[in-house]
């Protein structure tokens, strides 16, 4: 009984040390320099920023968040669809492997700058920015899916006369969905990630630009409260997407 | 024709030939406005000595960043992987540790870094961090996957643990490390462009920052496309590295 307990308090504590361990040397690294507040704040005073000034935060937050769970979504819908697209018309390979190079070596954010100059500073361009980033994981991993359909079942459909429509429908799209998940998990961190860096940029509203004011107004408290809540909301997103991916594999297998 | 095509590197360059008529045509017609340059004209942001200058001085000091970045973050990244191999007890919290640091958006360290690291050292820490995620992640689950067959065999030849860790697992997962490495190195150069933005003093991403400003379209996109390029550089460079490597462990 006693060391069930003791399991249950430990359980999260094995998986958390390191965080702890990050926040406490922020903390003593903080009082051994004597820093003031406006150079380094310890952590607690940064959380007790985020409670008074929360309702600062939470409309910053809500806007980020909603560029960032719109475009990833947009993204990862297009790139199912043109993993689809392609693999009805039998072109997949080549642009597959193209975009598997791609959305390995090539680091999309550099593009941002030059994204906002061709569609301005304002939501749509940062919704493409997010949408971007989505895309190309949807794409390979939904056509990697469709690549990897079990040869038997596409020839039992041929043998019962299934037309192309029909075999996608029935059986490609169910297999596919399960990467399209995981693309969606996939992209989940890098999403928050667009989206701010586009507001940190060009000024848009959101936690990326609270970094902006807080900088020119020496206000280090409430920089480091945006990215406190920033991390704590891509790492929940995360988590809702690896929720997501498991639920799908269990009801697909 | 159709013969042509069947060549594999000459159907790829068509493509690439493509690409860039289309792009030069698309640019210069003004199709996707006018801060989509033509190729043509974005080479005449090196088209004076002291317009190149600018870029040799910033891209050295982003090359340099990265390389450091690159190899501190790979330094990490297989010491707290050996480090989690070895002792199992650590493994959850390191596992946890890393994947925070992966989910969490580089930029939201950025304000943290300046206050802690300056502005000239931040572009290196957000690198170490980008690099890190891949190459653990990778070089971790390597380690961790040596076919039970090979272990049992050392096993019963009587190796001692060490021995079979040092001969077996570790260059098990060499492939699988250095697979991890390519993906490091483009989000070396990705973290390290970041991290100029937060006000560093030079460097590629300093010189995108301001072109974005000022509205210098041929100096925005050059810059863009030398980030990309390295990145491209050291990912193919790694995967060169990475085919000798699967050859030279591949059971």
């Amino acid at each position: 009984m006693v060391t069930r307990a003791l399991a249950l308090v430990m359980a999260p504590l094995e998986r958390l040390w390191a965080l702890a361990a990050v926040m406490l040397v922020w903390h003593v690294y903080a009082v051994i320099q004597g820093f003031n507040r406006i150079v380094l704040p310890t952590p607690l005073s940064v959380l007790a920023n985020i409670v008074e000034e929360w309702p600062l935060y939470a409309p910053k937050l809500a806007l980020t968040m909603t560029v960032a769970i719109a475009g990833l979504i947009l993204g990862a819908a297009l790139g199912a669809l043109g993993a689809i697209a392609a693999w009805i018309s039998r072109i997949a390979s080549a642009f597959v492997a193209t975009s598997a190079l791609v959305v390995r070596s090539v680091p999309f954010v550099v593009f941002i700058p030059i994204l906002s100059r061709m569609m301005g500073y304002n939501v749509t361009m940062e919704i493409t920015i997010v949408a971007l980033l989505s895309f190309f994981p949807s794409f390979v991993l939904v056509s990697s899916g469709l690549s990897a359909l079990p040869p038997s079942a596409l020839d039992v459909s041929r043998a019962f006369g299934a037309t192309t429509i029909k075999r996608l429908i029935y059986i490609a799209l169910p297999i596919s969905l399960t990467n399209l998940v995981a693309a969606l998990r996939l992209s989940a961190a890098r999403v928050v990630l667009g989206a701010m860096v586009a507001e940190f940029l060009t000024g848009l509203d959101g936690l990326g630009s609270v970094f902006l004011l807080a900088r020119a107004d020496l206000e280090s408290e409430r920089a480091l409260g945006a990215a406190v809540i920033a991390a704590a909301a891509a790492l929940i997103l995360v988590q809702v997407g690896e929720a997501l991916e498991r639920w799908m594999n269990r009801r697909m297998t | 024709m159709a013969r042509v095509l069947e060549q594999g590197w000459l159907r790829s360059l068509l493509g690439f030939a493509l690409f860039f008529i289309l792009w030069e045509t698309a640019g210069r017609t003004g199709a996707l406005g006018a801060s989509f340059p033509s190729l043509s004209e974005i080479a005449t942001a090196f088209d004076t000595p002291v317009k190149r200058g600018l870029f040799t001085r910033s891209m050295a000091v982003t090359v340099h960043s990265s390389l450091i970045a690159f190899a501190v973050g790979a330094a990490i990244a297989v010491g707290l992987a050996l480090i989690s191999a070895v002792l199992p007890s650590l493994e959850n919290g390191i596992d946890s540790l890393a994947s925070g640091i992966y989910a969490i958006p580089a930029i939201a360290f950025g304000p943290i870094l300046i206050l802690i690291a300056g502005p000239e050292t931040t572009p290196i820490v957000l690198g170490v961090l980008s690099a890190f995620f891949p190459i653990y992640g990778a070089f971790v689950s390597g380690l961790r996957f040596t076919p039970s067959a090979y272990l049992d065999l050392s096993g019963a030849l009587g190796a001692s643990r060490a021995r079979a860790f040092l001969l077996l697992k570790v260059p098990h997962a060499m492939p699988a490390l250095i697979d991890g490495l390519r993906l490091g190195a483009p989000g070396a150069i990705l973290g390290v462009v970041l991290g100029e933005w937060f006000g560093a003093p030079r460097g590629l991403g300093v010189v995108i920052v301001g072109s974005m400003q000022n509205v210098r379209i041929p100096q925005l996109w050059a810059a863009a496309l030398l980030v990309v390029a390295c990145s491209l550089i050291a990912y193919f460079a790694l995967s060169a590295l990475h085919r000798l490597c699967v050859r030279r462990f591949a059971w």
